[in-house]
């Protein structure tokens, strides 16, 4: 078991970079997830991980170990793919075997092993079935078992979900947790969904366009994006660009807003963000932050009402409790608490 | 009678097993002309009993025996032929698959400038008339002193038939995906034991049919056969060629055309067996 750490690393395709100067430092036992827009680079990261390509410049390390140079099959890593990648003509029993056997463990310990396996992700009974005659979900289980029988010094998943349906991602994701947790081992996770990345993570790395945007525990990264396009993407968020006016006051084309005392602004342009759900509708007499919309539409969500706002043309999302009585049409006050505007680049 | 009545559907439903059910009839039926009928029909004539001739009103012979059989395996070449028939096909599927392997490979596997045009290329042999290739291909075998050898007849057929070994091995390499090999290294094979473990058995039905083709198409080729073989060697297309051609004799014929087509069917069935092996896409197919 080893930390994993990533310098510098570059990778193009053709004349396309597609992976541009990923630095990253994964420790012992951390599961980190790579978040990021389709083609944003995030299988590329992985599979350079995996040695499945090199790198064009920048170093990838396990431990203390420069691994740029070591070929796939001695790196000691187990990867989950996307597709599950089983293989076709072995038994769910063989599939699991494959890792031990080429690490020559003898035969009883194979066994015992692979019953381990069997059973950690409920699979007893269906040993000697091929790939072909199980659901996807179990598919889906026999990839898991076959990475985690070999233990692996890194574990890494892409997009290991993307092929189930709603209900059964939300399980399988608790069970890789768990499972990554109980075994401690260092996981790199690759996701283009964001509640699955919140979820599921000790830290997120939010990638765009080959480039690290933020890397953040899931709340603080969430609570305080750096940039508009972390706030975009993970979650919503209204994003108002404006002028600085004073340390802690934005002028914006619909309104003055104050905000957080934690960052001095100076002067110049920037842009404001806040997420649908810090913004409320404001109490008779209140006076700071306040933003008089015109209510476009109301969308019941179930445990929370959606409204998309007009302010002078600039369209807003707020969520409300579902108690909410305005209709389309309504002009209304809403306030923003200084505390959740936070000021992105 | 009168349960048939009674399953009678009613109308709309009708309509559609009535379409359905002529298509499915039509297929049988055409399946039947195509080798039920023929196939019925050699053994027929040769089975015929020369002092009793079968003549056209009568739908069977009047009689059967065995005497046409005796007679084209006394005085014909088919015994040696059906010998150099079994000999070369098999030879000629080892040297194709070898030759194959490198090019299915690369087809399957690689990518490069001009795949396109290469895949197109290898069909060439299959697309231009035998006849053509046999009497261009002959020129070059007179000339290398390859005629009426043994060698020549194994090269010629080869060139004939590796077409379809090439385009089916290639496609079951392609059919194996880049993420099934890559799982195969991360999880510790080296290069051999890829080979080994996984691109082998995921090509042995794609090389199984392939074989199973090639080795068709040895046995029924005639064209370059009879250009470049005969008279040092006959094979059983060759053989029946006398019956058809220079003195025809149905009876006769027919027997040859048993001996030809049995295994030819036989194989085929084989390879049906593999062609319906569908692990490539049932691993990846249940998304
Ligand atoms: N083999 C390849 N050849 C050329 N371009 C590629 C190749 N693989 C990926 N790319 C491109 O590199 C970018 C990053 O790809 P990838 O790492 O797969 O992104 P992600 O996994 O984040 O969706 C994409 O724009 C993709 O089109
Ligand atoms: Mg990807």
């Amino acid at each position: 078991m080893s930390g994993l750490r990533l310098r510098n690393v570059v990778r193009h395709y053709g004349g396309f970079t597609a992976v541009d100067g990923v630095d990253l430092d994964i420790a012992k036992g951390e599961l980190v997830t790579l978040l990021g827009p389709s083609g944003c680079g995030k299988t590329t990261t992985l599979r350079m991980v995996a040695g499945f390509m090199a790198p064009d410049s920048g170093d990838i390390l396990f431990g203390e170990r420069r691994m740029n140079d070591v070929p796939p099959h001695r790196r000691n890593t187990a990867m989950v793919f996307q597709s599950y990648a089983l293989f076709p003509h072995m038994t769910v029993a063989e599939n699991i075997a494959f890792g031990l056997k080429m690490r020559k463990i003898p035969a009883a310990e194979q066994m015992r092993r692979i019953g381990e396996a069997i059973d950690t992700v409920s699979l007893r009974g269906l040993e000697a079935r091929r790939p072909g005659q199980l659901s996807g979900g179990q598919q889906q289980r026999v990839a898991l078992a076959r990475a985690i029988v070999t233990q692996p010094d890194i574990l890494l998943f892409d997009e290991p979900l993307s092929n189930l349906d709603a209900k059964l991602r939300e399980k399988v994701r608790l069970e890789i947790r768990e499972l990554q947790k109980r075994l401690g081992v260092t996981t790199l996770y690759v996701t283009h969904d964001q509640v699955e990345a919140l979820a599921i993570s000790d830290r997120v790395v939010v990638m765009n366009k080959g480039r690290i945007e933020q890397v953040g525990a899931p709340e603080a990264l969430y609570r305080q994006p750096l940039t508009s396009f972390v706030a975009d993407f993970l979650g919503a968020a209204n994003i108002v660009s404006g002028t600085a006016a004073g340390d802690h006051l934005v002028t914006t084309p619909i309104g003055r807003f104050s905000v957080g005392p934690e960052r001095k602004l100076g002067s110049g342009p920037v842009k404001i963000s806040w997420r649908p759900e810090d913004m409320r509708v404001a109490a008779p007499g209140a006076e700071a932050n306040i933003v008089g919309a015109r209510v476009r539409g109301v969308v019941f969500c179930g445990s929370f009402t959606e409204l998309v706002l007009d302010v002078a043309g600039q369209q807003l999302r707020a969520q409300v409790d579902t108690g909410f009585r305005g209709r389309e049409g309504d002009l209304l006050d809403f306030a923003v608490p200084s505390d959740r505007i936070r000021v992105v680049a | 009678m009168t349960d048939m009545a009674l399953a009678i559907p009613p109308p709309h439903i009708r309509r559609r097993i009535g379409l359905k059910g002529f298509l499915v009839g039509l297929s049988v039926a055409l399946l039947l002309v195509w080798t039920a009928v023929p196939l019925f029909m050699a053994v027929m004539w040769s089975l015929v009993n020369p002092d009793d001739p079968w003549s056209p009103p009568a739908v069977l012979p009047p009689s059967f025996s065995l005497a046409q059989w005796e007679y084209v395996f006394t005085f014909s070449e088919i015994g040696k032929a059906i010998v150099t028939s079994f000999v070369l096909a098999p030879v000629v599927t080892i040297l194709s698959f070898i030759l194959s392997l490198p090019t299915a490979y690369a087809i399957g596997r690689l990518s490069f400038r001009g795949k396109e045009a290469l895949r197109l290329l290898i069909l060439l042999p299959i697309v231009l008339p035998a006849m053509v290739i046999a009497m261009f291909l002959s020129r070059t075998f007179y000339a290398f002193g390859l005629a009426q050898t043994f060698l020549g007849l194994v090269l010629g057929h080869t060139l004939l038939s590796m077409p379809y070994m090439l385009r089916i091995l290639a496609t079951a390499f392609e059919a194996i995906p880049q993420d099934v090999i890559d799982a195969a290294r991360n999880l510790g094979a080296g290069r051999l034991e890829l080979v080994r473990h996984i691109l082998v058995p995921m090509v042995l039905p794609g090389l199984m049919a392939g074989s199973v083709f090639t080795f068709i198409t040895s046995l029924e080729e005639f064209n370059l056969t009879f250009v470049i073989g005969t008279p040092t060697f006959q094979t059983i297309p060759t053989v029946l060629f006398d019956y058809l051609g220079y003195h025809f004799v149905r009876t006769n014929a027919a027997v040859v055309s048993i001996v030809l087509m049995v295994p030819s069917i036989a194989l085929l069935l084989i390879a049906e067996r593999y062609l319906k092996t569908e692990y490539l896409s049932s691993a990846f197919g249940k998304l």
